[in-house]
C-alpha cells in the first residue's frame, strides 16, 4: 500500500511568491491546505488498514488507480491559479 | 476520374465509421442513475450497493442506454454528490459511507465510495477557494 498521503504532505510556502504571469494569484492558504490534508489522511488511513488478502481485489479496481492519481495531485500540486 | 477511384475507399471507410459511432453520453441519464445510487446510500441499502457493484463489473452488459458503463457512474455519483454540496451537507453523506464501511469492513465498493466522496470534498474546497480569489 502506498504511503502517498503520509510522505508527501501538502507544502504550504511561508512566503507568498511573486506572480509568475499577469493575473496569477497565489491562493496557498494553511487553513485550506489543512482541510485538504485531513481528507487525504483519512483516505490513506482507511486504505492502509485494508488487510493484505483484500488488497489484490482493491488494487485490481481501475477506480483505485484513478483515486490514487487524484490523491497524488492533491498532495503534490499547489493551489495556485493563473 | 482516377482521383475519385483513389479517394473512394477513404470516403466509404469514413461513412462506415460515422454509421458505427455511438451516441454522445447522455448526462441526464447518468445523473438520474447517480441519484438512484445516492438514494440507496442515504436509506442505508448497503447490501443493494454491494450487489450492484458486483453486477456493474460486467461492463459489457451493464450499460446505460447511451453506452456508458454503469460502473463508471457508480463511483462518479459519490464524488459528484460532495463536489456539488456544501461541506456541512456533505458531512452527513460522508458519515453514511463511513457507516457502510463499518457494517461491511474492507468492502471494496465502500472503500472506493469513501475515497471518491472525500476527493469530491477536496474538489469542492478547491473550487470554492478559486471562486473567492477571482
Amino acid at each position: 500500500m502506498s504511503s502517498i498521503g503520509s510522505r508527501n504532505r501538502l507544502k504550504v510556502p511561508v512566503n507568498h511568491r511573486k506572480p509568475v504571469v499577469p493575473g496569477h494569484r497565489d491562493i496557498n492558504d494553511p487553513e485550506i491546505a489543512e482541510q485538504l490534508q485531513d481528507r487525504v489522511d483519512e483516505i490513506t488511513k482507511v486504505m492502509q488498514a485494508v488487510p493484505s488478502d483484500k488488497l489484490p481485489e482493491l488494487v485490481a479496481e481501475p477506480q483505485y488507480s484513478a483515486g490514487l492519481i487524484h490523491t497524488y495531485i492533491l498532495t503534490t500540486a499547489g493551489q495556485d491559479i493563473v | 476520374m482516377k482521383s475519385w477511384l483513389v479517394l473512394a475507399p477513404f470516403f466509404f471507410a469514413g461513412l462506415a465509421i460515422v454509421a458505427r459511432a455511438e451516441r454522445p453520453h447522455d448526462i441526464q441519464n447518468a445523473t438520474e442513475f447517480a441519484d438512484i445510487i445516492l438514494t440507496q446510500l442515504k436509506t442505508g441499502q448497503f447490501d443493494a450497493l454491494e450487489s450492484e457493484y458486483q453486477d456493474f463489473r460486467d461492463e459489457e452488459h451493464q450499460r446505460l442506454p447511451d453506452g456508458t458503463p454503469k460502473s463508471w457512474i457508480d463511483f462518479w455519483a459519490f464524488e459528484l454528490a460532495t463536489t456539488n454540496s456544501d461541506l456541512q451537507d456533505s458531512a452527513d453523506f460522508v458519515q453514511k459511507i463511513r457507516q457502510w464501511l463499518a457494517v461491511k469492513p474492507y468492502s471494496v465498493p465502500a472503500l472506493l465510495a469513501l475515497e471518491n466522496s472525500l476527493l469530491g470534498e477536496c474538489e469542492h474546497i478547491r473550487n470554492q477557494t478559486i471562486e473567492q480569489h477571482r
